[in-house]
């Protein structure tokens, strides 16, 4: 009895295979990385450190902007191919 | 249920074709050589066995032609993933190269505007001279709805 237990337990096993197997599509490594947090302006009296602080937070967002582009071109891009397997 | 059916195609197909043909013959032979003694007299015994092995070879015969469909359907799906895979990383090469175009352009920009604002310090610093309170509201504004 045991014996039979055993294997058909075995023959349980022996049937779980996915016949065909898809891979999660990879995402671009430059687009795995978070926004940095914006950049503090420095105790200073001088317009022209406040201004270079801002250039550089309108750059981060401007990055971080296209990043989120990207994201949103990556998920319709291979929506698109996903959905054309069937 | 299922595991009988995996034993059973671990048969090759051959065995059943060749089984379904004896069968038919046998079948046959029960009515048509009845000068033969031993099937004269198993005459009864070869109808039913024989009409049992037919029902069960045709049985396993639709069984292999409906695997054979799902293997088809197997290959072509596994055809059409291994495209899909492919143009997924044409797709993901695509992006990355839009993607570092883009960034690269922001960032020769603000080099650009650094310098600008570097070269032109005397000048924008000589009419505005900025509260320590402007600094602060705009540090706070900075962080605003930041994930702690």
């Amino acid at each position: 009895m045991k014996t039979l237990v055993a294997v058909l337990l075995l023959l349980s096993l022996v049937g779980c295979v996915t016949p065909v197997k898809r891979e999660f599509p990879r995402v671009p490594e430059q687009l795995m990385t978070k926004c940095p947090e914006l950049l503090d302006v420095p105790p200073t009296t001088k317009l022209s450190e406040v201004l270079t602080v801002v250039t550089k937070n309108y750059g981060q967002y401007q990055e971080c902007s296209i990043k989120v582009d990207s994201w949103l071109d990556w998920y319709n891009e291979q929506k698109k191919i996903f959905d054309s397997v069937k | 249920m299922w595991q009988i059916m995996w034993l059973l195609s671990l048969v090759p197909d051959f065995v059943y074709h060749i089984l379904l043909i004896l069968a038919i013959l046998a079948f046959g032979a029960s009515y048509i050589l009845k000068m033969v003694p031993f099937i004269t007299t198993n005459a009864f015994v070869i109808r039913i066995a024989s009409a049992l092995l037919i029902v069960f070879c045709a049985w396993m015969e639709g069984g292999i032609a409906n695997e054979a469909k799902w293997k088809a359907r197997v290959a072509e799906l596994e055809v059409k993933v291994a495209k899909a895979e492919k143009e997924a990383a044409e797709a993901n090469g695509k992006i990355q190269t839009v993607y570092v175009d883009r960034v690269n352009t922001v960032k020769e920009i603000q080099y650009v505007t650094v310098n600008r604002i570097a070269k032109d310090a005397a000048k924008i610093d000589k009419t505005c001279v900025i509260d320590p309170e402007a600094i602060s509201i705009l540090n706070g504004a900075a962080h605003v709805g930041v994930k702690k």
